[in-house]
């Protein structure tokens, strides 16, 4: 859609994508929003995504199976242990690049602060360049 | 907690003469006569309510009034923000802070007419609301302890106060937890946001004075920008057909049980799947007719308040508690039972043929 496969080999730096998807709220209207930089931006992108604590949040159980064999980290705050907030958000991010296993997360809304929210900012800028809404 | 007082007829044709400007006359007097020991805390905010309910008999009566404060986050996701409008104070000009007040309000009133419960715990708890929050936030919640209200981002919600149901759905979800809480995941949380719908939908069906056949039974009716194909966020009365947009997609709300929708997201679908006992209670409300808070709420409000409503109940379990509250208030030969097990049979949550548990 935004860019266009290329037939020569991928280029060498790393393909990068990071997916977040926004449940619940009173709407109840799930929103996803998706960015696929190429090229000069990846770099940006993975330092991004590199200053999540991804660790501090216990893998979904949707989680792929390769996460689920890694080292498992210390005990983790688990983002449900906090009661859900009635019409809160619920907020998904995924990252994937070449060479890596993807990293996954669930988290409520009070906790998308700081890199996180850089990071989700990020990907809804980079989406509105993309597409209308 | 209600202390009427009857007036005699002779005050009533003081009234009637108002156009001399008795009226503050009669409303004195009324006042006087009230001025007698009454059974109120002491500090409690009460005001008084004139009424005219039979010819000749004016009746005045003190009730509890609400106790609003609501604070500005001035575009910050930090709470409680800055208080910009207490109980006595006028309207700030603040489209969020004055909306928010009203409905507040609105909501208050509601809950005493219908159900004489006071506030949110049932003794008068003050009403909290926080407007302006985050920026371009597309949402509006209950925090524990206060509504909590977003701005929209202008593209898909053009703000969430100027929607009563929405205010009204909030507070709800405070009554829910004071009343002893559904978990709020899968089957008991879609019954958490069923329920807060249904009371949001009371609430302004109550302001309206509709009956189950005037309502719009909508949630959130004005809230999506122009841009957005779609009335409202949801329908009680047809679940699955409040919107249809090309970004949103369709209103996924199922309205029976054999829609049921399994899902991670949404805490397991709780406004997905919501949609049936909307519909449920839709279906009660408009078989009895009137005013739908009086008998269809009233069984409503009996199941979440009596104190016996597990956690963790299903729709199956909520069902059966809804027979039980309609056949100790109604009676087990009465038609409000009779609506009330056709409305959960008409959503596929019992069979055709239950009976109601002993």
């Amino acid at each position: 859609m935004t860019h266009s496969p290329s037939p020569e080999p991928p280029p060498p730096q790393p393909a990068v994508e990071v997916d977040v998807a926004r449940s619940g709220g009173i709407a109840g209207i799930t929103r996803r929003w998706s960015a696929q930089p190429v090229g000069d931006e990846s770099s940006e992108w993975i330092s991004l995504i590199d200053r999540c604590p991804w660790d501090d949040v216990e893998p979904t159980a949707a989680a792929p199976d390769g996460e689920a064999d890694a080292a498992p980290a210390a005990p983790p705050a688990r983002a449900d242990e906090r009661a859900p907030v009635p019409d809160g958000f619920t907020w998904w991010i995924r990252a994937t690049w070449s060479g890596t296993d993807p990293r996954e997360v669930e988290l409520v809304d009070a906790d998308v602060v700081g890199a996180w929210r850089d990071l989700v900012d990020a990907v809804r800028e980079w989406n509105r360049r993309g597409d209308g809404r | 907690m209600k202390s009427p007082g009857i007036v005699p007829p002779y005050l009533l044709a003081r009234i009637a003469a108002a156009q001399e400007g008795s009226w503050a006359r009669a409303a004195d007097a009324a006042q006087r006569t009230l001025a007698a020991p009454r059974d109120y805390t002491p500090g409690r905010r009460t005001r008084l309510r004139l009424s005219i309910e039979e010819p000749g008999v004016l009746v005045a009566e003190t009730t509890p009034a609400p106790d609003r404060e609501i604070s500005d986050a001035q575009h910050r996701e930090v709470l409680p923000g800055a208080r910009v409008r207490g109980e006595d104070d006028p309207p700030t000009g603040d489209t969020a802070v004055d909306e928010a007040f009203d409905g507040l309000g609105a909501t208050f009133d509601f809950w005493w007419d219908a159900f004489a419960r006071d506030s949110i715990d049932g003794s008068g708890s003050s009403l909290l609301a926080t407007v302006h929050y985050g920026r371009d936030y597309d949402n509006a919640f209950w925090n524990g302890e206060r509504m909590v209200f977003g701005d929209g981002d202008d593209d898909v919600f053009s703000g969430f106060t100027g929607s009563l149901s929405v205010i009204a759905h909030e507070l709800a979800h405070g009554v829910v937890e004071d009343s002893g809480g559904l978990l709020y995941r899968d089957q008991s949380g879609a019954l958490n946001e069923s329920i807060a719908d249904v009371f949001g939908a009371l609430a302004e069906q109550h302001l309206a004075g509709h009956t189950a056949d005037e309502a719009t039974w909508l949630i959130g009716e004005g809230i999506f920008t122009d841009a957005v194909q779609g009335r409202a966020l949801r329908s009680l009365a047809a679940p699955g057909t409040a919107y249809d947009d090309d970004v949103l997609g369709k209103d996924p709300q199922p309205a029976h049980m054999s829609g049921f929708v399994q899902t991670r997201d949404d805490n397991g679908g709780v406004h997905i799947n919501s949609g049936i006992p909307n519909h449920a209670f839709y279906l009660v409300a408009t078989a009895l007719g009137g005013h739908a808070w009086e008998r269809a709420g009233l069984v409503w409000y009996r199941t979440l308040t009596a104190g016996t409503l597990p956690q963790t109940a299903d729709f199956v379990t909520f069902a059966h508690a809804t027979l039980a509250s309609a056949t100790a208030e109604y009676g087990e030969e009465s038609e409000e039972v009779d609506a009330v097990r056709a409305g959960w049979v008409g959503v596929g949550v019992i069979p055709d043929d239950a009976q109601p548990q002993p």
